[in-house]
């Protein structure tokens, strides 16, 4: 009996685990996100998951002369969204993915970079139960 | 009971509670690292630090894209030969060759050359099975894409992918050491292309990227520093110090600017008027594509790094 319950405890809390943060880290769900692309090019996908509020950041180099896609992919819930801020080479935030004032919510970020250097990307989740999400990044060199 | 209850708490911390720090992790400051990796002899870098700046670095297929834009035809006598893999024994060696059929991917990849994509895509497959890392490659898939000129579009996605995922393979196995050959590879043979197009045309867009890779070979060396104790990564280090000599009479002014954003059709459109400005010499770049040609030629020979 004792076995059994283990058991079903472990189902339960690997099916939960799973289900909360595992749907972001499929290739079905990045190749979702991924399509939104449109005419970038595909460079980077970062995936983010946390079981409590919070953010993470990434880096990357953008180089000037080419515009950059910023897409924020995440499961779309009410209160659980993942915000995407980016910021320079000295941590001023340039923009992001929403807006306080006017509550909008973007689902993408086009970026035209005039300056080379490393730029912060940082992915915050808002719900307090954490969540999941995808920030990807493409180019497209300018005209 | 007392003993599942018990269970019970054990068994939440183990599934909620081993991430729960990861989003109040110190944040990485480049500008930092790298002014303390230019002033210290011995400079400790953390695993995660490493990590974040393996995935910072730019795709070989930004600086394709800018060799392409400069209206230089395809040349295929620029990549290495795939016939060289023989030169390549250990597995340093395969890390840093694969990085350079990697640049060399993203260079035929933007040219649209897919009959060629698929002998390079063999040759980084061959390596990656050595390296035991070669379960990432859909390669039928990969294949199939190839052999349709009109799917180049996909097969840089998939390419792509896979690479990430073998990058994310290798540091999550603590072999980062490989995956910082890997990028070193893949960046100093987009360097070496890059040189060697000006060297046929002049463009002054190109030799602008070129001069901004100063930024990216501090970068280089801080990650490939980390592992100095083994003497291959010495020996890289060594010639990458002659790159670091010419890069260092290159200057890059910054100047700061105020952002402004606007809506564009529901998308948020960033006006940066920030700006870089680069001063490089024609002299310059003729000693940069000489040591890059030098190091480049010594690496696929096997011979030394």
């Amino acid at each position: 009996m004792m076995k059994k319950i283990w058991f079903f405890l472990l189902v339960l809390f690997a099916t939960a685990s799973q289900s909360a943060f595992g749907q972001c880290q499929t290739d079905e769900f990045l190749d979702n996100c991924a399509s939104r692309l449109e005419s970038f090019t595909f460079i980077k996908a970062f995936n983010t998951s946390m079981t409590k509020t919070g953010a993470e950041e990434f880096s990357y180099v953008f180089s000037k002369g080419s515009n950059y896609l910023i897409i924020v992919c995440d499961q779309n819930n009410a209160g659980e969204r993942m915000i995407v801020s980016l910021y320079d080479r000295n941590r001023k935030l340039i923009a992001s993915s929403y807006n306080p004032k006017t509550k909008t919510y973007y689902p993408d970020i086009l970026y035209p970079c005039t300056a080379t250097g490393v730029y912060y990307l940082e992915a915050k989740l808002e719900g307090a139960k954490g969540g999941c999400g995808v920030t990807i990044l493409g180019f497209m060199k300018s005209e | 009971m007392k003993h599942l209850f018990l269970s019970c708490i054990l068994l939440s911390f183990f599934f909620f509670g081993c991430n729960s720090n990861k989003g109040n992790s110190e944040k990485l400051d480049m500008n930092q690292l790298l002014s303390e990796n230019s002033e210290a002899q011995e400079l400790e870098i953390s695993e995660e630090s490493l990590n974040s700046i393996i995935q910072s670095l730019p795709s070989p297929l930004e600086i394709a894209s800018v060799i392409k834009g400069s209206d230089v035809p395809f040349n295929e006598g620029l990549l290495n030969k795939t016939e060289s893999q023989e030169n390549f024994t250990t597995d340093f060696e395969k890390s840093l060759a694969m990085g350079l059929y990697s640049g060399n991917l993203g260079y035929i990849n933007v040219y649209e050359k897919s009959y060629l994509a698929i002998k390079y895509l063999s040759a980084i497959k061959n390596l990656a099975d050595d390296l035991n890392i070669g379960q990432f490659f859909d390669f039928e898939t990969i294949k199939r894409l190839s052999e349709n000129s009109d799917k180049i579009d996909s097969l840089i996605y998939l390419s792509t992918v896979n690479f990430e995922k073998m990058d994310q393979f290798l540091r999550s196995q603590k072999r980062s050491n490989l995956s910082v050959l890997i990028v070193t590879g893949t960046w100093m043979e987009s360097l070496y292309l890059a040189t060697q197009v000006v060297k046929t045309k002049r463009n002054d867009q190109l030799i602008e990227r070129i001069a901004e890779q100063k930024m990216i070979l501090d970068q280089v060396l801080l990650i490939v520093s980390a592992y100095k104790a083994e003497p291959f990564f010495a020996d890289l280090l060594a010639s990458l110090g002659e790159l670091k000599t010419e890069f260092d009479k290159v200057t890059i002014t910054y100047n700061y600017m105020e952002p402004t954003t606007k809506e564009v059709n529901g998308r948020l459109v960033i006006v940066d008027n920030s700006t870089t400005s680069v001063t490089i010499s024609d002299e310059q770049v003729a000693n940069i594509t000489s040591v890059i040609g030098k190091i480049r030629a010594r690496i696929v020979s096997g011979s030394a790094v």
